[in-house]
């Protein structure tokens, strides 16, 4: 009797283990032909609104990459089960393949959030700054808006529009960096392929400290099928990580009416940042 | 001048307004599928209207214009008038171009910044490069919420009086500025715009302004807006609050 409770703890402990073994095989199901309604200019009409697929810290918005950090989760209140399943990081251990230089970095940039004493150990959208791309199409739902030559991607949550431009425009030169970035797409039966750069490295993957360079170059794969949207994003900068890595996320276009878009006002209203490092530095907040 | 001179001059005015249009007149309007005026594009205007909506003589960085204000005076009420100047000597700090913050309706077309219509059956949505505002303008007969609810950039709601886009906004919070030089409304503020082709690539935009708290009478602003034609205009950033060190608090915090 009490060796087979060992037996099923052993079980227990190796079972999540086995689950959560992965590998870069991915999860969207192979690009298909596109049988639904078209825009007037061809493309297949995706217009609506998609929402998160998943739960609350259970995606990206905290760390993309797998791990159960105790500081964290001392820090935070969080459980295990509050962590990201370990398919949004689509290599086999769930990491992020950085740089020895850059993986020093990413762990100081996670232990500053935590020990902030000024702004910049906070993570742009805490502050009320954009939050960036990819940071924005990992994390938040879209309503999907077309329009000859191009498709836009309007965020609610920020009140920001990434526009994909389809018209075969050159892209623009390297010197100029944005937030949101420069984004060129095609159509592949159900799947939009979007070559994304000019990213500037104010934005992070996440709140604690996933980063890229200004070097980085995106591929992303926005594939419809059925009410899901599949989001699986290459990241590809040879100043930070070791080989190209891919994020794979899933959102679930909204079947009824949803509700207007209002404003939204972040800046405005940011009182909090000044606060948040105050204790070790008085002046920092201005 | 002689009175025969004159008559041929004004004949010749006549007929080159009658030319311009014509050539209007032969160049459709962009039009959608369900025939309502196409204004998707990026636009942008040409004056000086951002720095001070009345005519006003130049100042370091601060471009000389003719205004935009339809008969050329603001009707402000008494108390409003020494607000007004109260407001132009603070502009450095508390204007929310100092701070960067959304500059409200109707400010935000003319600041110097392209934006993009984007123009739906339902919604006409207007994405801007400054600050990276977005306003959704809801076409489809909605009302205004209840309120008062104070908003930034106001509530819009817009109709089609033939081939004229009128969107009437209210909602609005009494922080924003009509521009630099400390012109102002409060939360009564009442917007109505007018959005109409002169041709296909220049809009007529004429806006009437509300408010009983401030002003003795509503009043008009007009100016034309520029279709940007070059070939694939972009709107691009100005996230005025992430700027250069974005690990700092801009000037005014």
């Amino acid at each position: 009797m009490h060796l087979r409770s060992l037996l099923v703890a052993a079980l227990l402990l190796v079972t999540p283990a086995a689950v959560r073994a992965q590998s870069d095989a991915p999860l969207t199901p192979p690009a298909a032909a596109w049988t639904g309604p078209r825009t007037p200019d061809g493309q297949p009409d995706v217009q609506g609104s998609y929402a998160k697929n998943w739960i609350g810290s259970r995606g990206p918005n905290f760390d993309l990459e797998e791990g159960q950090d105790p500081d964290e989760m001392r820090a935070t209140g969080r459980k295990p089960e509050d962590f990201p399943r370990p398919q949004i990081v689509r290599t086999p251990d769930g990491k992020i393949p950085y740089q020895p230089w850059a993986r020093a970095l990413r762990a100081e940039n996670r232990k500053n959030f935590f020990n902030a004493t000024e702004l910049r150990h906070l993570d742009s959208n805490a502050r009320c700054l954009p939050m960036g791309f990819p940071r924005e199409s990992l994390d938040q739902g879209a309503e999907i808006v077309q329009a000859p030559g191009f498709v836009f991607f309007e965020y609610p949550y920020n009140s920001v529009v990434r526009t994909i431009y389809l018209d075969g425009r050159p892209p623009l030169n390297d010197r100029v960096k944005l937030w949101y970035g420069d984004s060129r797409g095609r159509w592949d039966g159900n799947t939009l392929i979007v070559e994304g750069r000019n990213v500037n490295e104010h934005g992070w993957y996440d709140t604690y400290g996933n980063f890229h360079s200004p070097d980085l170059r995106i591929e992303e794969r926005f594939t419809f099928a059925g009410d899901r949207l599949y989001y699986d994003v290459t990241s590809d900068d040879g100043r930070v990580f070791t080989r190209p890595w891919t994020a794979h996320v899933e959102f679930r276009k909204n079947a009824g009416p949803v509700d207007e878009p209002w404003e939204t006002a972040c800046f405005e209203g940011e009182r909090d940042a000044k606060h948040i490092i105050a204790p070790r530095a008085p002046d920092a907040g201005k | 001048m002689t009175r025969v001179a004159g008559i041929v001059l004004a004949w010749m005015l006549s007929a080159a307004a009658a030319a311009v249009g014509a050539q209007a007149a032969g160049q459709p309007l962009p039009r959608t599928p369900d025939g309502k005026p196409d204004l998707s594009g990026v636009w942008q205007v040409l004056n000086s209207a951002a720095f001070d909506i009345e005519d006003h003589h130049a100042e370091p960085g601060v471009p000389a214009g003719t205004g935009v204000v339809v008969g050329g005076e603001i009707p402000y009420q008494p108390w409003a008038i020494e607000q007004r100047k109260k407001n132009y000597t603070d502009r450095l700090t508390e204007d929310t171009d100092a701070k960067c913050f959304l500059p409200g309706v109707p400010r935000i077309t003319y600041m110097p910044y392209p934006f993009r219509i984007i123009q739906t059956p339902n919604r006409i949505d207007m994405s801007y490069e400054y600050v990276g505002a977005l306003r959704h303008i809801f076409t489809n007969g909605s009302p205004h919420p209840p309120g008062h609810i104070d908003w930034w950039m106001g509530d819009s709601r817009g109709r089609w009086e033939g081939d004229t886009l009128v969107v009437d906004v209210i909602h609005f919070n009494d922080q924003t500025r009509f521009d630099k030089a400390g012109n102002f409304h409060s939360d009564m503020l009442h917007v109505v715009e007018r959005y109409r082709f002169i041709d296909a690539s220049h809009l007529d935009y004429e806006v009437t302004i509300e408010d009983p708290k401030v002003f003795t009478r509503p009043w008009k602003m007009q100016m034309p807006l520029y279709r940007r034609v070059e070939q694939a205009p972009r709107v691009l950033e100005y996230y005025c609050y992430g700027f250069s060190d974005v690990f700092e608090l801009p000037a005014g915090r």
